[in-house]
């Protein structure tokens, strides 16, 4: 038996394994499940994409990339001696948080990756520069349209605003709770003092129209605080 | 964990104990014996060379020991993995210091797995077909790639949207794709 109306792709293909999954909310579970009991056709397709599903994971599955013999050793040794550097001598490291420091000090054989991954401060390539600047700007431009101060509207239990007073950066609205200044990356930029005004962040220390600002990046690459600068490099905010 | 029930100040976290790092190491070395193979195998249908694979592999399990550390969010680690590796290999290759290289000579690169079981003829024959599906995915273009790669080793199409930074009907729309191409051109 075929129905007049059928299911989408997309929700066929996504109904594949979907009792293992949370790949489709329980009303399109129910109106799936239902539609398929009564609908040869859809059943067919659901097949056909299944199939077709399998022939991918078979090809991709045939790729087994080379691993390094020493690969898990290596691992394990870095991150025996993660405890160690955390116990090391911090000076000379821009004091940026605990976090932060722990990171710069990290064991220095991971070569490429993990140099990119530990040069912090004053290492920012001009795309990370300009991107972290763009989203910065873009993220204050948002916040101006809003009623009042970004800052000042959300409570500081919401988004750890006390949590952080100690390293002078003003989480953005939404990021999370905690910020992440073990993980973090900073990369510094020249914000206009106008956007920032707009934000409402008075910046009167200043007769520039741009203000050095330090933007702390997440992990993922996202920025998660900001801190003004004076043009010493020192915290304004 | 609610936003409520975090420290409010960032001295207020407990600095683990030994015993407490040793776990997380396992915690980690665990995630990483299950992982690895499947993270390099993404990165390698990115076009990632298997050397910066290595590295990336090596960074982001190290960062997971950092995140855990810092009581960070555990509610889908192996997304979470995927994603760092990810930028990691991006920031790599967009700083100019690894070039982003062609998915099928990377792919043809590696070993496959072979089935000892299987006779000489029909080992014949599954090595042609997977030649013909690695090539397949491989043309691919890059997100319906990725995402078809991804969604072959296992992970939902939340976990992938939450890798790419994509809507979910974004990424259904991807595997679609791509499974249609790869159904057309096998």
């Amino acid at each position: 038996m075929t129905c007049a109306v059928h299911l989408s792709d997309d929700l066929l293909i996504r109904s594949i394994d979907a009792e293992v999954s949370t790949d489709l909310s329980f009303e399109e579970r129910v109106y799936a499940e239902r539609h398929l009991a009564a609908c040869q056709f859809c059943r067919q397709r659901r097949q056909q994409w299944a199939e077709s599903l399998d022939l991918v994971e078979t090809g991709v599955a045939s790729v087994i990339p080379p691993v390094p013999a020493n690969s898990r050793m290596r691992l394990a040794a870095a991150l025996q001696d993660l405890p160690i550097a955390v116990d090391a001598d911090l000076a000379g490291s821009r004091q940026l948080g605990p976090g932060l420091a722990t990171v710069s000090v990290l064991p220095g054989e991971v070569n490429g990756v993990g140099r990119t991954a530990r040069a912090k401060v004053g290492k920012a390539t001009w795309w990370q520069l300009a991107a972290a600047a763009a989203i910065a700007c873009a993220v204050l431009a948002g916040l101006a349209l809003q009623p009042h101060s970004p800052f000042a509207a959300v409570p500081p239990s919401d988004y750890g605003l006390d949590q952080i007073a100690d390293s002078d950066y003003l989480p953005l609205p939404y990021s999370s709770a905690v910020l992440p200044t073990a993980e973090a990356q900073v990369v510094q930029v020249e914000m206009p003092v106008s956007a920032l005004r707009d934000a409402g962040i008075e910046v009167s220390s200043t007769d520039e129209e741009y203000v050095g600002a330090d933007i702390l990046l997440g992990l993922d690459g996202q920025p998660q605080g900001i801190r003004l600068l004076n043009a010493s490099g020192s915290a304004l905010n | 964990m609610s936003a409520s029930s975090l420290p409010t100040r960032q001295s207020d976290w407990c600095q683990p104990s030994a015993a407490d790092l040793m776990a997380l190491r396992d915690v980690v070395l665990e995630h990483y014996d299950r992982e690895h193979v499947a993270i390099r195998r993404y990165l390698v249908f990115c076009g990632i060379s298997p050397d910066l694979a290595e590295d990336v592999i090596q960074e982001a399990f190290l960062r997971l020991q950092l995140h855990l550390e810092q009581n960070g969010d555990q509610t889908n680690l192996r997304a979470w993995l995927y994603r760092v590796a990810r930028n990691l290999a991006l920031h790599e290759v967009q700083g100019a210091r690894h070039r982003l290289s062609d998915p099928l000579e990377n792919a043809e690169g590696t070993s496959r797995a072979i089935d000892p079981a299987a006779s000489p003829e029909q080992s014949f024959l599954d090595n042609e077909r997977s030649d013909r599906l690695r090539a397949a995915i491989g043309r691919l273009p890059e997100m319906p790639r990725q995402c078809v790669v991804m969604r072959a080793q296992g992970l939902r199409f939340r976990e992938i949207a939450e890798v790419l930074g994509l809507s979910l009907s974004t990424v259904a729309e991807h595997v679609q794709r791509g499974l249609q191409q790869v159904r057309e051109i096998v």
